[in-house]
């Protein structure tokens, strides 16, 4: 009985002290809700939050025309082919981060257009303008880190 | 007692067969309005919720759906003419997004609008499990709307019901 | 010109994944600006730093693991009698063995199993570092007849030679477009088993190059390596050079001398490659390696052999592909040296050295096959 007590109160505790954490864990959650340049500088990706999740998609790309075409650059390697046509500009590259707490967002997806392949991701909070995000196959040792930074929209 | 086994095989194949026959549904969803509140020219996002009704279908017994028509509807018939390409997602916070159709471009000056469907669709069982379901348009503009935009999009499903 | 860092160089392995490549800037293409609301933009905080990516676009997916099998037809071979300083550098081959024919024969069976693994330690945009391991077997079983006692056909004969190797890769951006490249190895190569294994195998190759990466398609690099490619040690001049089309259709992959191909990219799941690898070691075997004379001095089989092939790889399901590899084996050297107290004989082409052989032999020609499975970035 006083066994049972004492993981009630446990129980209770955790409870009482988990939700307020979690509360006001929200605001850090949407830390990562903003425009942010990947390293390689070509393109601009907005993230935002959409039913609890987290998303990114291309909203400006440095050469936003195919230099074969000419014509703006689609979705060509995707293995769907359905969506060939889809174009790049506005496009879903994050998918279905969840924060995790502690400036980490995971259990998402990076998408590659080069190659049309979905990666494994995870995003950390370096700090407030700075991330570190990393794709990777099955293992986070198989993948590889970029930083993005954070950009703001002149007014 | 060959005879009597053949017989018992019989039986036990056609209860199997019985057991996962399934009929083809349809369900549409409510008219809902998405909404970009800023739009500006270039990329945008309008979204809108569908609290999910399954017209009196038990989820347990939906053995897969997938979407098969999106109908969408310019709230201002007159801002159809700046819409350069749409992509349609489905998002709900217990599931991955789906991505389920896309025009490109679209056809100009057209205020009722058909999306390609995506041939590769996961199974949206998921989905429809939840309360609400975030029906996602990914919208590039070929200028600025000054202000709001709005559409209005019915999603056709078909499910494969277990009878 | 910024760029996103992709991973693999495929001559060294450099594995990883890459996102957004699509963002390519193409040589001499003028810059174009999107004039909408996000083109207007300032950093928030820093700014970004770009450095030269380790892939390009189009190359064949670099692996992370492969397990494979290649085995060569049957051909002839032909040995000298073993004289310790018998041949010299300068007497043409084929002349020392018919003088000097010590045993001739067929191969039957030349083949055995091939693992790769490459294992990223830090994968960044700005610095790459991983750590490999190889394994590759070569098993012999010769027709019958024909042997001399305490030969190389009696030490080959049903055993196998292996050579076990780990390596790290260093690959450090310095800029946009420049990088540095650096890969030691150290290989382990003769008939041992895990009971006499001993650092007298140990063999150790290194390279260093400098590079550039003008733009998405482009690669390039040059340097010096140690290497024992084509059997005996050897310090020459290497250079890289990984290209693609812009329609992305072809390309070529080339680390030279180790290996070139030309590169047809069907789709984003399936290619292929047609050209030629050098590949080698250098082979301690048996009583013949380890004379009276004591555990130092050694007999070594200086083996190197060009490949001309073509190779299909396709992916088989996610990142898993499979390849297919088909061609001629060439020898260009299966020679003996002998390693007076352990010292390396070094010739570098007759320019550092003139040394003697102490075996001249001779391979026939032999088609060769090899499939394997691997664990790719693409």
């Amino acid at each position: 009985m006083k066994r049972l007590i004492l993981i009630f109160l446990a129980v209770a505790a955790t409870t009482y002290f988990a939700t307020p954490v979690k509360a006001q864990d929200k605001e850090g959650a949407d830390a990562l809700i903003g425009i942010w340049e990947p390293s390689h500088g070509k393109a601009r990706i907005k993230i935002d939050k959409i039913a609890d999740k987290y998303y990114g998609r291309i909203v400006w790309l440095k050469e936003p025309n195919d230099p074969v075409t000419g014509e703006p650059k689609l979705d060509k390697n995707n293995p769907d082919e359905s969506m060939h046509s889809a174009p790049l500009r506005g496009y879903r590259m994050l998918k279905d981060f969840e924060y995790q707490g502690d400036g980490e967002w995971s259990e998402g997806t990076i998408y590659d257009p080069e190659n049309g392949n979905t990666y494994s991701s995870v995003i950390k909070l370096k700090d407030e303008n700075t991330l570190d995000i990393r794709g990777y196959i099955g293992m986070k040792t198989f993948g590889r880190s970029d930083v993005w930074k954070r950009l703001k929209i002149k007014r | 007692m060959k005879k009597s086994l053949t017989v018992s095989l019989v039986v036990l194949l056609c209860f199997l067969i019985s057991c996962s026959e399934t009929e083809k549904k349809t369900i549409t969803s409510t008219s809902v309005a998405m909404i970009e509140e800023y739009a500006m020219e270039g990329s945008n996002t309008l979204t809108g919720v569908w609290e999910v009704d399954l017209a009196g279908i038990n989820i347990d017994n939906i053995e897969s759906a997938k979407v098969t028509s999106i109908k969408m509807e310019m709230v201002e018939p007159e801002k159809s003419d700046i819409l350069a390409e749409i992509i349609m997602q489905l998002a709900a916070s217990g599931t991955n997004m789906q991505r389920v159709a896309l025009l490109n471009p679209v056809p100009e000056n057209s205020s009722s609008i058909d999306l390609s469907i995506a041939e590769e669709q996961e199974n949206l069982v998921d989905l429809l499990k939840q309360k609400e379901v975030t029906f996602v348009a990914d919208v590039n503009l070929k200028e600025d709307p000054k202000g709001t935009i709005s559409i209005t999009t019915v999603i056709e499903f078909e499910l494969e019901v277990k009878q | 010109m910024r760029q996103i860092n992709r991973i693999a160089i495929a001559t060294f392995f450099i594995t990883g994944f890459s996102f957004a490549q699509v963002f390519a800037q193409e040589e001499g293409q003028e810059e174009e600006i999107d004039w909408d609301a996000y083109g207007e933009v300032e950093y928030a905080g820093g700014e970004s730093k770009t450095f030269a990516n380790a892939k390009i676009v189009g190359l064949s997916p670099a692996r992370f693991v492969t397990i494979g099998y290649e085995q060569q037809m049957p051909y002839t071979v032909q040995y000298s009698t073993i004289q310790k300083d018998g041949y010299s550098f300068d007497q043409d081959r084929q002349d020392a063995i018919d003088n000097n024919l010590g045993e001739e024969g067929e191969v039957t069976y030349t083949g055995g199993l091939r693992i790769n693994a490459n294992i990223p330690v830090i994968s960044t945009n700005s610095f790459i570092w991983q750590m490999g391991f190889n394994y590759m077997q070569t098993a012999y079983r010769f027709s019958e007849g024909g042997a001399v006692e305490g030969g190389l056909k009696e030490q080959l004969d049903g055993r196998s030679l292996h050579t076990t190797g780990l390596f790290t890769t260093l690959y450090k951006p310095l800029n946009e477009t420049n990088f540095l490249l650096l890969q030691a190895q150290a290989d382990m190569s003769g008939d041992y088993t895990l009971d006499n294994l001993g650092d007298q195998y140990l063999r150790y190759s290194a390279a260093v190059l400098f590079g550039k990466r003008p733009h998405d398609r482009l690669q390039w690099a040059v340097g010096l390596s140690r290497t024992y490619r084509v059997g005996a040690p050897n310090y020459i001049p290497v250079a890289m050079y990984n290209y693609t089309s812009e329609n992305r259709k072809w390309g070529i992959e080339a680390l030279l001398p180790a290996r070139a191909a030309y590169r047809y990219n069907i789709n984003q799941t399936s290619l292929i490659l047609a050209g030629f690898a050098l590949e080698g070691a250098s082979y301690r075997i048996g009583e013949l390696s380890n004379p009276t004379d004591g555990e130092i001095s050694s007999f070594e089989i200086r083996r190197g052999e060009i490949k001309a092939r073509v190779e299909y790889q396709r992916q088989l399901v996610g990142f898993f592909w499979w390849s297919v590899q088909a061609g001629v084996r060439i020898d260009y050297s299966y020679d003996a040296d002998y390693l007076d107290n352990g010292d390396e004989t070094l010739r570098v082409f007759g320019i550092l050295g003139d040394a003697p052989f102490s075996m001249r032999n001779s391979l026939g020609p032999a088609p060769y096959f090899n499939l394997s499975i691997s664990f790719v970035s693409p």
